[in-house]
This record gives structure tokens, sequence and C-alpha cells, in this order.
């Protein structure tokens, strides 16, 4: 019988967002001479199935505080199927007014060059800024 | 330890917290729409011989948190836009989480998205309570929500049961996963045989109009919901020289009432 598959498979080559964000939270805390770091946090699948986040995978996008005593921000929650593009994210509230997403709280990227645009855009906002400085501040 | 929570609405409230603070002896205040200047409020406070702190927050400036205990027995856990969840230690009390919360209205967002938000909640107070090794959990605010209303009653919300001997069974198996329960005593405000009927008054022109609501409420953790002394729990019209009613015994000053409970966290405590 002949074989049905295609010729060849190409691995998917495209870096996840669980990884990007990994990068860029010891990038934050090389910024911040290590008092502030993020942290990517998977979901079980039981929080999964709570959320109503589909069957894929999800995590938490939380920024904290080396020196508060397990202090964590939760910026936003993330979930994407195997394929790990599109990835859609809840946001912050007070993001979500900043960036004038309004009350659509779901937001969706769907290639790794998006993502570093939305990711940019997110880092960047007065709302992530006052977050990070107030946990420097507390941090002295 | 006595406890208020009052949703200011922010407008300028700061003799009427004077007077809400000093007549209920209240250890620890929570706010939230509070539009004042803190430094004036706790000058205020100390013209009347109550000397008070005002807790720095991080990422939640919707919440407020002002006490008569020192900023550094608060230790800051976990937050996002809408709570704030702390750890509460001093010398001679039990140790406690306090998770302080104002969910968003329904003008806003539906009661499937409000659900969605209160299951962040409750995964964080989780997680907050495993990092801590705390299961003393006290939730108070604003949850725009009835006690009977889904995220407070569902497995995956809030899980708050009106019965105390109920959620002091600790929790259940819904499709082969355990949800622990909160006692809500929030339920015994309902009604109109003694005080006010609600936190929040809203008259709806359609054909399901409650009027009065409480969206203000206070669940606790069964391990610690035996040290709650029923009786306390009230929602306060008056405090000193300050009515929160208007003429029509509606929420006045602001939309909502404030809320007092007290709470035994001294060490051996326990009834």
């Amino acid at each position: 019988m002949t074989s049905l598959w295609p010729e060849v498979f190409v691995e998917n080559t495209k870096p996840s967002a669980k990884t990007i964000l990994e990068q860029q939270g010891s990038q934050l805390s090389r910024l911040t001479q290590g008092m502030v770091y993020g942290e990517v946090e998977q979901l079980s699948r039981a929080e999964i199935m709570d959320l109503d986040m589909g069957i894929g995978f999800a995590y938490n996008f939380n920024i904290c505080g080396r020196y508060l005593d397990n202090y964590r921000f939760r910026l936003m929650t993330l979930s994407h199927d195997i394929a790990l593009y599109p990835v859609s994210f809840r946001l912050d509230g007070e993001l979500l007014k900043e960036l004038g997403y309004g009350h659509q709280d779901i937001h969706t990227v769907n290639t790794p060059e998006e993502l570093e645009i939305f990711l940019k855009c997110v880092f960047n906002s007065e709302r992530v800024k006052n977050v990070v400085g107030a946990i420097m501040s507390m941090s002295k | 330890m006595n406890f208020v929570f009052w949703n200011a609405g922010n407008r300028s409230q700061q003799s009427a917290l004077i007077n809400l603070i000093s007549a209920t002896n209240a250890n620890i205040t929570v706010l939230a729409e509070y539009a004042d200047d803190d430094a004036a409020l706790l000058r205020g406070l100390y013209s009347t011989g109550i000397d008070y702190y005002a807790l720095p927050t991080i990422g939640c400036p919707r919440i407020k948190i002002f006490s008569d205990t020192p900023p550094d027995h608060f230790s800051i856990i976990r937050e996002a836009d809408r709570y704030s969840i702390r750890k509460f230690s001093r010398s001679g009390l039990e140790p406690i989480l306090l998770a302080l919360v104002h969910l968003p209205s329904k003008l806003y967002m539906s009661e499937t998205d409000q659900l969605q938000d209160i299951v962040f909640f409750r995964q964080d107070i989780e997680e907050a309570e495993q990092v801590t090794e705390i299961s003393h959990t006290i939730v108070l605010g604003d949850f725009n929500m009835n006690p009977y209303e889904k995220g407070m009653v569902a497995a995956t919300g809030m899980h708050s049961l009106p019965c105390l001997r109920t959620a002091l069974s600790g929790g259940r198996m819904v499709q082969r996963r355990e949800y622990s329960y909160f006692y809500n005593p929030t339920w015994n405000l309902f009604g109109d045989t003694e005080g006010i009927p609600g936190t929040y008054y809203h008259s709806n022109p359609g054909y399901d109009a409650r009027f009065w609501n409480i969206l203000d409420q206070v669940i606790l953790r069964p391990s610690i919901a035996k040290r709650l002394d029923r009786q306390s729990l009230r929602i306060v019209t008056e405090a000193r020289d300050t009515n929160f009613l208007d003429n029509k015994g509606h929420p006045g000053i602001s939309d909502h009432l404030p809320l007092f409970f007290s709470l035994d966290l001294s060490i051996g405590g326990e009834k």
C-alpha cells in the first residue's frame, strides 16, 4: 500500500509563548538587579477546566518580588492548544483600560512576531512600570 | 478583632470614615472605591485618639486597607487588579490570610465573565493557602454578586455555603475533583425582620427585581469560621452622627452600606 503520509514532516520551530515569556521574565530580573522577575506558572488540568479555557495549555504570567515573601502579581493568563499558536490572553483589568481594549478582555495573537509586538506594548505600559516600581521600592 | 468593609462610592468620606472606624472600634478597615487622601484620614483619626496606618499596595489600587496594626504585620502574597491576598500575623493571634476583593459590576460584565474572574480569585486564594500553609482564610469585599449567585455558591467559584454545620465537613468531590468550602454568614442578613435587608439598593424597571442586594460579604474557611461572633455581623446604617441612609432609607452617602463583624483571633480562642 502506498504511504498516505506527506513526503516529509517539518518540525515546528516557532518559539512558544511560554519560552518567550520565560526569557522576558529573566530579562526583567536583569533589569532590576534581581529584585523583580517574571514567572510563568503552568495551570493544572483542573484549573484549566474550571476556567473553561479549552483543553490545551494555560499559564499565568506573574510579576514577582524576590525579597517580598512570595509576592506574586498576576499580569495575564494565556492559553493555546498543541499547535502553540494562536495564543489567547486574559489581561489585568487596569492594563485593558490603559491599552484601550475596553472590557473585551481576551486578546489573541497568531504568530511569534505578533506576540513580541503585543508583549512590548504590555511591558511598556504605565501599569507594568508602576507595579515593578512599587515592588522595587518595597524590596529595599 | 473588629473588621469593617465599605465601598465608599468614590466620594469624599473622611468624616463618615472617622465616625465609622471610631464607632465600631475597627482594627482593620478595608475600603473599595476610596477617593480620599490617606494622610488626611490618618490625621483625622489621630485627632480623635485613633492611631491608624495605611497599608501600601503594589498591584491592587482598587482596595485600600487601614489598620491599627503596623503594615509590617501584613505581607502581600498574591495580587491582581481586583484583589489583594495578605498574610496577617501578630504576636498572640492566629495567623490568617485576608483575601480582599472588589469584583466587576454586572454593568460591565455578564454573570459568566464574573464567574471566570471569581475562579481566578479562588485559585489564587488556594495557591496562597498552600504557599503560606495557612488555612484560616477570611475573604471580604464587594463581590458585586449576591450570596445566592453562581459565583458565590458554585464549587468552581467561591463555594460558600450559608450553613456552618455543612461547611465544617470541609469540602466535596465534584467530577472527581475536590473543592473546599467557605462559610458565608452574610446570608443571615437577608430579610427584613431586623435592620436593613441589604448593602446595596437597586430599583430595576424589569420583571425580575430584588431591590435590596447583599453585594458586600464576608466568607470564611470553616477552620476560622467558629471564631466569628455571628451576632456581631451587621450592616452599618449609622455611626456616631453619620447616617449612612438617605431620607428614603436607602444607602445615602455611598451607594453601598458598610459591613461590620468581629472575630476572636487569640491563640487558643476557638469556641
